[in-house]
């Protein structure tokens, strides 16, 4: 009952606009004072969870995206997506998709592929006569695609809560979302044939070549990162360290698109980025606390088992819980505060822990396309100069592909575990 | 929040009151910034450092090398200086991660109220997480790391930090938004 009231009284404090990490830092605090324990491990606890060189993948893989998006490559990849896939009715609908998953490879966060690739996407295909709606339904959905391919920022996070192989959920990660990524473009060719979309000229094997020999480095790096940790080279967080080093030399000595100076503020902002999410991780600390205290993962496990013993059921009840929850709370808070609580339930139930993350993560992302606190469609709104009510409205239809893909997911374990078990 | 502060007064053009320069000093992002350097590079040489020691020994050279072993320590202690030092920080750049659509709807009044209501609630708390966090460093004061050649009191003195950057920045936007709540009235 204590618990509730903390939850409550912590989404209480969000909804008034109070900063997320700072409401469940007050929340938990006022809970063990009016519990009456655990005060002086408020500090230790908030010590142990961030001090945890997994975790430093975070601010690392914060920085290769914000690297990315600074080196122009975003120009490359959809040139090079144009020349593949341009021709297909709805041409700039595949393309806006394809370069989503080719950006993927290169940053793990869905704000910076809608806001980096984004602007450049709705453009291009608002200047071919494809409507905003539609521009921007595409837009924010494909972004999800990016935190389900490695490398991504959500899967780190939730390797470090849970203690899972990040590595292991990077590789299975890459079927669902590339599953995400055929599904929008059979999504998108549907709606091509309804309304009669545009395509470009078909593209010469030269014009091909050129624009892959343009964006090669670029595509390197997915490469990079997931033979790096494979052949047992880098941990994690060291490969982020070199996907970020990787980034620095592409953007100042082969696309000299910045001068080291320009490195700075790029630092600034990871910094600002990150520690927003540091502070979140501390008070998770605290609230992991409190709930393995309280013996809440143990209590919720029994309660799901006197329902049904069924695996599946708990994996479908819980899918709904985030899916419903994620349209009202930022998903990384979400993540945050309920993955301490479910990844041991799961676990209890015999659920492969790499499938479970891959499909929580992926509920989570298509969170950020669901109304009203849809982060995706914050930031393409505001990137695409497109109404948020119209955007809201136009990318409901837009939920059914990745949708079917997690319900798949849900089904199929060797979607998720097909990759992971050729390498265990 | 974003109306009581704004980053880009630092360049000093404006007038500032001593409450507006109390709360456009950003210290603690050049710290931070500087530690996220340090972090960046410290893996670095452990990466490569641990390459040339495999080369090394697939090699068959006879030199003595082995990778540093303190670069994981020194690496975590930074992120998590990085975190604590920048509580500061967020407020004072409003860089903190939340959820607006409610407080958007607020008459600017109103928000102001709500601001100060949090606040003081955020200062109470912090000022007890402060006392604890001294607590926990006088015990800890004395126990040392595993790699590196000082106590822990390096690691643990970051969250009082932190948290005496929050109390001054939150006391002064209270009295900012009181100021300018009565002097609307």
């Amino acid at each position: 009952m204590g618990v509730l009231i903390l939850v409550l009284a912590w989404l209480a404090l969000i909804f008034i606009g109070y900063p997320i990490g700072l409401s469940l830092l007050v929340s938990c605090v006022g809970y063990l004072l009016l519990a009456g324990y655990g005060l002086p491990s408020v500090a230790g606890q908030m010590f142990n969870v961030l001090n945890s060189f997994p975790i430093l993948a975070l601010p690392m893989f914060i920085f290769a995206a914000n690297l990315m998006n600074k080196t122009g490559v975003t120009d490359r990849l959809f040139n090079f997506a144009q020349s593949l896939v341009g021709h297909i009715p709805g041409g700039l609908g595949h393309v806006n998709v394809l370069a989503s998953i080719f950006f993927s490879g290169m940053s793990g966060s869905a704000l910076a592929d809608s806001g980096g690739l984004g602007k450049l996407e709705i453009k291009m295909m608002r200047e071919a006569g494809y409507d905003d709606e539609f521009s921007g339904s595409v837009t924010a959905a494909s972004s999800i695609i990016g935190p389900i391919i490695p490398p991504s920022i959500p899967i780190v996070l939730y390797g470090v809560i849970t203690n899972t192989s990040v590595g292991s959920m990077f590789m299975g990660g890459i079927i669902p979302g590339l599953l995400c990524g055929v599904a929008f473009m059979i999504m998108v060719y549907i709606f091509a044939k309804v309304r009669n979309y545009p395509k470009s000229k078909k593209a010469t094997l030269k014009e091909v070549f050129i624009a892959f020999k343009s964006s090669f480095l670029a595509l390197l790096t997915p490469v990079i990162i997931v033979v790096g940790i494979f052949s047992g080279r880098f941990s994690p967080t060291e490969a982020a360290v070199i996907t970020s080093l990787y980034a620095i030399i592409l953007c100042v000595f082969v696309y000299k698109k910045l001068r080291i100076r320009d490195l700075w503020p790029i630092v600034k902002e990871t910094v600002e980025t990150a520690s927003s999410i540091g502070i979140i991780i501390a008070a998770v600390g605290l609230f992991s606390f409190i709930s393995s205290r309280e013996r809440i993962p143990q209590l919720l496990t029994a309660f799901f088992l006197d329902f049904s013993s069924n695996p599946i059921v708990f994996i479908f009840i819980s899918n709904i819980l985030i899916f419903v929850l994620g349209a009202f709370i930022e998903s990384m808070a979400l993540m945050l505060t309920l993955v301490p609580i479910l990844a041991p339930i799961a676990l209890s139930f015999g659920i492969d822990p790499v499938q479970y993350g891959i499909i929580v993560v992926l509920n989570l992302m298509i969170s950020t396309l669901t109304p009203p606190m849809g982060m995706s469609l914050f930031v393409v709104s505001k990137v695409g100069d497109i109404p948020f009510a119209n955007l809201a409205r136009a990318v409901l239809i837009w939920l059914i592909p990745p949708s079917i893909v997690l319900i798949l997911t849900m089904l199929i374990p060797e979607i998720t575990l097909f990759l992971p078990n050729l390498i265990r | 929040m974003t109306i009581e502060t704004d980053s880009k007064s630092d360049n000093g053009l404006q007038k500032k009151s001593f409450i507006d320069k109390m709360l456009s000093t950003s210290i603690e992002v050049f710290v931070a910034s500087v530690l996220f350097i340090v972090v960046f590079f410290v893996i670095l040489i452990q990466i490569f450092s641990r390459e040339f020691a495999n080369i090394i020994y697939l090699t068959g050279i006879p030199i003595e090398f082995g990778p540093p072993i303190w670069t994981e320590e020194i690496a975590r202690w930074c992120w998590v200086w990085i975190v604590f030092i920048m509580l500061g920080a967020l407020e004072k750049i409003d860089g903190h991660l939340k959820v607006t659509f409610l407080s958007d709807k607020m008459s600017k009044r109103l928000h102001s109220i709500v601001t100060i209501i949090l606040d003081v609630i955020y200062l109470l708390t912090s000022a007890l997480v402060f006392k604890l966090a001294i607590e926990y460093l006088i015990r800890n004061i004395s126990t040392s790391p595993v790699t590196l050649p000082f106590t822990n009191f390096w690691l643990y003195v970051s969250l009082p930090i932190g948290l005496a950057f929050v109390l001054v920045r939150v006391f002064f936007r209270v009295l900012f938004l009181i100021k300018k709540l009565s002097s609307n009235e």
